[in-house]
C-alpha cells in the first residue's frame, strides 16, 4: 500500500488540476456554454442523432485481440520466474504464442483483418 | 474584467479560421488561405474550433442558410465576415482580429442556443429559437431554412431532442440488418471541393448509399475557374492534407499560390513541382495507404501524380490537357462501399466541376 | 527495496511533464513550418502552446443536442490523468515517484486508459464524425497494443522484473536498445498510436474534421489535447528507462540524462511525424498483427535465450 501512496497523491493531484483547469475557464471564458449545438458534418441539419449502433467491421480483430490479452496476463508474471525456472517456461510460452500466431496468420489469410 | 480582456487580446492574435464559399470561389478562397497562412494564423477542421468564420464570395440561398446555421455553432469569441474580392481580404482579416479583442461585444454576442431551425411545433424549443435569432441581427434567418425543414424524419410521433430521429435498420451490402445514418456531407468541411454536397446513407464508417449534388447550382453562369495548373495543384494539395501529408500538401498550396498570385520565377516553381512529385512517387508509405486493391496498383495515388503532372504542364505553358470533368453519377457509384477515409479521397480526387442542373434529376432535398 | 522519491516528487512531476509538452508542441510548429516550405520563427512556436491554452480558457464551451456530457466530461478529463499516472513510475534520473513492485504493467494499464477515454469523447457528443473517429481509436488500439505490449515484456525480460528501477539498473552497461531493437522501434511505434498522433492521427484526422475532437470548444478542447500530448511526452519518456538506459550515463548526473534522452526520443518523433503520412488503421492493422507482432514476439524469444544463458543480463 506504501507503494501506492504517491499514485494515489498524484490522482488527487490530476484531478484537481482538470477540475482547477475548467473552474478558472469558467470564470475566464467570455460566455457560458453553448448548449444544443447540432452536430456539424458540413453545415447541413442531420436527420437522425449520430449515436446508433455502430457497424463495427473489425470485430474478428477484438477476438484475436483477446487471445492475446489474455496469454499477456500469464506473460508478466511469467517473466519474473522464467530464468529460475529454465528452459521448460521457454517452451512452454513460446509454443503457446506460436499457436496463437498460427490463429493470426489463419485469420489474415481468410481476409479477417480486412475489412474494406 | 481587466484579465479577461488582456487574455483576450493575446489569445485572438492567432486564430482559427474557417472559410466557407459555394462553387466558383476557388481563387478566393486560395487568397484568403495565402493570407492565412502568411500570418501563421491556422486552418480551422470544423466549427468548435473556429474563432473566424470568412465567408467569401456571393453565397445563394442555400449556401446562405448553411453559414448561419454553421455560425449558430461557432462558440465565442468569435467574428464572421464576409469577403466579395481580393483586395479585401488583408482588411478583413485585420479587422477580424479587432472583432475578437473586443470583450463587451463578444460577449454581447456569444450564442446560448444552437437550436436554430427548430420546428415551430416544438414548444419548448421556440423560445430559445427567438433568443438565437436576437443574439445575430445581421443577416435575414428566414429565407433558406425552409429548404433543409422538408426532411421527413421530423415532426413524427415521438419528440426527440433536437427534433431528430433515431437511426433505423436497413441492409447492408452482406445482408445484415444494420443502423443507417443520413448524413449530409458538406459543404462545409476540410480539403472538400467547394460547394459539394453528398448525402450518404452511413453503416458504421462505411458508405452504403451517396447522392452528391452542388449546392446552389442556379448561380453557375457566374463561375470563375482556377486556371488548370492552379486547380491540379489545389486538387493535389487536398488529397495530400487527406492523407495527412501536410508538409507535401502545404508545398502544393504554396505553388499554387505562388501561380496564382506570383511571388517567385516559372522556373522556380518547376523545380518544386518536380521536387514535389518526386517526393510524391518515391513514398513507399503513401503507396500503402492510397493502394485501393490487391494489385498493389492504386488508381488514386496515379491520380494524384497525374494531376501534379498535368499542373506541370500547365504551368510551362504547354496548356496541358483541360481536366476531365467527372460524372456526379460516377462519383456516386465509386463511394458505395468505401470506408470514409477512403471516400474522402475519392471525393478530393474526383475533384468534380459544377454541372448544369439538367444533367441531375432535381429533387435532392429528399434523396436519402 | 523502495527507492521512491519523496512525496514532493508527485507535485515535481506534472510541471516537468508540461514543461516537456511545451518544449514537444514548440519543436512540432518549427518542424511543420519547415516541412511546409513557410518557416515558423521561434518566437511565434514558442509562444504557441501558451496562446493556444488561452485561446481555449477563454472559449465558450459548447454542448451537442441530445449529447451525453457526463462521458464527454469524464473522457476528456481521463486523458490527462492517465498520463499523469503512466509517469508516475518513470525514474526522474535514478528514482521514480512511485516505485511500483509491478512498474510496467502499471504503465500498462495507465495507458490503455486513453481507448476509454477518446471513444467515450468520440460517443459522447452525439455527432457522426467524432463517433467515427470514437471508433477508429478503438480499431487501431486493437492494432498497437499488441506489438507494444511485447515490447514491454521484451524489456521486463533483459532485467527479469517488471520494476521499473530494475530495468535501469540493468542498463548499467549494456542499453536494452542495442540487443532488443525490434522491440525498441515498436515501442516508438506505439508511442505515437497511444497518442493518436502524427501517423496514427486517424481518430482526430482532417478528413473526419477533427473527428473524436470535432465538436470539443473551450476549456474541453484544452483539457483533451493537453491530455493528448502529455500522453505521448509520458509514453516517450519511458522509451528512456526501458530502452535507453534511463539515467546511465557520463559526464551529466542522472536526472539530466534522462531528460536529454526524453527530448530526444521526441525529437525523433516530431521529425518523423513531418516526413510521413497518417496511416490507416485496417492497413496498420494487417500490418501490426502479420509483421510487427511475429517480429517482438521473436525479438521476446531472442532475448528471453540470452537471459537464460546468461542467467539474466546483469
Amino acid at each position: 500500500m506504501d507503494e501506492l501512496t504517491p499514485a494515489l497523491v498524484l490522482l488527487a493531484i490530476g484531478v484537481l488540476l482538470v477540475a482547477g483547469v475548467r473552474a478558472l475557464a469558467r470564470i475566464l471564458s467570455v460566455a457560458p456554454p453553448l448548449t444544443n449545438v447540432m452536430p456539424h458534418a458540413g453545415g447541413l441539419p442531420p436527420l437522425e442523432h449520430p449515436v446508433s449502433r455502430f457497424h463495427v467491421r473489425w470485430y474478428v480483430v477484438t477476438m484475436v485481440f483477446l487471445a492475446f490479452d489474455m496469454e499477456m496476463i500469464f506473460m508478466y508474471p511469467w517473466t519474473l520466474v522464467v530464468a529460475q525456472m529454465g528452459p521448460a517456461a521457454v517452451v512452454e510460452m513460446f509454443g503457446f504464442l506460436a499457436l496463437l500466431m498460427a490463429g493470426v496468420l489463419y485469420a489474415w489469410r481468410e481476409g479477417a483483418l480486412r475489412w474494406t | 474584467m481587466d484579465l479577461r480582456n488582456a487574455l483576450l487580446r493575446v489569445a485572438a492574435r492567432r486564430p482559427h479560421v474557417l472559410i466557407i464559399g459555394g462553387i466558383g470561389t476557388d481563387r478566393l478562397r486560395a487568397r484568403v488561405e495565402h493570407e492565412v497562412d502568411r500570418r501563421h494564423w491556422t486552418n480551422a477542421m470544423a466549427p468548435a474550433d473556429t474563432d473566424v468564420l470568412v465567408v467569401i464570395g456571393h453565397p445563394g440561398p442555400e449556401l446562405r442558410a448553411v453559414v448561419d446555421d454553421v455560425w449558430a455553432t461557432v462558440p465565442a469569441p468569435r467574428a464572421r465576415l464576409d469577403v466579395r474580392n481580393e483586395h479585401e481580404v488583408t482588411t478583413a482579416l485585420d479587422d477580424a482580429v479587432t472583432v475578437l479583442q473586443d470583450l463587451p461585444a463578444q460577449r454581447a454576442g456569444a450564442p446560448r442556443d444552437g437550436l436554430r431551425w427548430d420546428r415551430p411545433s416544438d414548444p419548448s424549443g421556440a423560445h430559445d429559437h427567438h433568443d438565437a435569432h436576437d443574439d445575430d441581427t445581421s443577416h435575414e434567418q428566414d429565407t433558406g431554412h425552409e429548404d433543409h425543414d422538408g426532411g421527413h424524419h421530423h415532426g413524427g410521433d415521438m419528440e426527440l431532442p433536437g427534433g431528430l430521429a433515431m437511426a433505423d435498420l436497413g441492409e447492408d451490402r452482406d445482408g445484415l440488418a444494420l443502423d443507417q445514418l443520413h448524413v449530409p456531407l458538406g459543404p462545409v468541411l476540410p480539403e472538400w471541393p467547394s460547394g459539394l454536397v453528398v448525402d450518404v446513407v452511413l453503416q458504421g464508417d462505411v458508405i452504403h448509399e451517396a447522392r452528391s449534388r452542388f449546392v446552389d447550382l442556379d448561380d453557375l453562369d457566374a463561375t470563375e475557374r482556377l486556371p488548370d495548373a492552379a486547380r491540379a495543384l489545389d486538387s493535389a494539395a487536398r488529397v495530400l492534407a487527406l492523407a495527412c501529408w501536410e508538409g507535401p500538401s502545404a508545398r502544393a498550396r504554396g505553388l499554387r499560390d505562388a501561380l496564382l498570385f506570383g511571388g517567385s520565377s516559372t522556373a522556380r516553381v518547376l523545380e518544386e513541382l518536380d521536387d514535389l512529385r518526386r517526393r510524391v512517387r518515391r513514398s513507399r508509405l503513401l503507396r500503402w495507404m492510397l493502394r485501393s486493391g490487391e494489385a498493389g496498383r492504386s488508381e488514386l495515388l496515379e491520380a494524384l501524380d497525374d494531376k501534379l503532372l498535368s499542373a506541370r504542364a500547365a504551368a510551362a505553358g504547354g496548356g496541358g490537357e483541360a481536366p476531365v470533368a467527372i460524372d456526379l453519377a460516377a462519383l456516386d457509384a465509386r463511394l458505395v462501399g468505401a470506408e470514409f477515409a477512403a471516400a474522402r479521397l475519392i471525393v478530393a480526387v474526383a475533384d468534380p466541376l459544377p454541372q448544369p442542373a439538367r444533367t441531375r434529376p432535381t429533387e435532392q432535398e429528399g434523396a436519402s | 527495496m523502495s527507492v521512491a522519491l519523496p512525496l514532493g516528487g508527485s507535485v515535481l512531476l506534472p510541471a516537468l511533464l508540461l514543461a516537456v509538452t511545451w518544449a514537444a508542441v514548440t519543436a512540432d510548429a518549427v518542424a511543420a513550418g519547415r516541412a511546409a516550405g513557410r518557416p515558423v520563427p521561434w518566437t511565434v512556436a514558442a509562444a504557441l502552446p501558451g496562446r493556444e491554452a488561452l485561446r481555449l480558457l477563454v472559449g465558450q464551451r459548447r454542448r451537442g443536442v441530445a449529447s451525453d456530457e457526463l462521458l464527454r466530461g469524464v473522457g476528456g478529463a481521463v486523458l490527462p490523468i492517465a498520463a499523469l499516472l503512466a509517469a508516475v513510475v518513470l525514474p526522474l534520473g535514478l528514482r521514480p515517484v512511485a516505485d511500483l513492485g509491478a512498474g510496467i504493467v502499471w504503465f500498462n494499464a495507465m495507458e490503455v486508459f486513453a481507448w476509454a477515454a477518446v471513444w467515450l469523447v468520440g460517443w459522447g457528443a452525439n455527432s457522426t464524425l467524432s463517433l467515427i473517429g470514437g471508433y477508429r481509436f478503438v480499431a487501431q488500439g486493437l492494432a498497437w497494443e499488441l506489438p507494444h505490449m511485447f515490447a514491454l515484456i521484451t524489456a521486463a525480460v533483459g532485467a527479469q522484473s517488471l520494476r521499473v528501477t530494475d530495468v535501469v539498473a540493468a542498463q548499467q552497461g549494456l542499453w536494452f536498445v542495442v540487443i532488443m531493437p525490434v522491440a525498441f522501434v515498436a515501442f516508438l511505434l506505439s508511442v505515437a498510436a497511444m497518442a493518436f498522433w502524427g501517423p496514427f492521427g486517424a481518430p482526430v484526422g482532417r478528413d473526419i474534421a477533427g473527428g473524436a475532437a470535432a465538436e470539443l470548444g473551450g476549456v474541453d478542447r484544452l483539457v483533451f489535447m493537453t491530455g493528448r500530448w502529455l500522453l505521448l511526452v509520458a509514453a516517450a519518456a519511458m522509451a528512456v528507462p526501458l530502452f535507453l538506459g534511463g539515467g546511465h550515463g557520463p559526464w551529466l548526473p542522472a536526472w539530466a540524462w534522462v531528460l536529454v534522452k526524453t527530448l530526444a526520443v521526441l525529437a525523433a518523433l516530431v521529425a518523423l511525424r513531418h516526413r510521413i503520412p497518417t496511416i490507416r488503421m485496417e492497413r496498420w492493422t494487417e500490418f501490426s498483427l502479420v509483421v510487427l507482432t511475429p517480429a517482438t514476439i521473436a525479438q521476446a524469444l531472442v532475448v528471453t535465450l540470452v537471459a537464460l544463458g546468461e542467467g539474466g543480463l546483469r
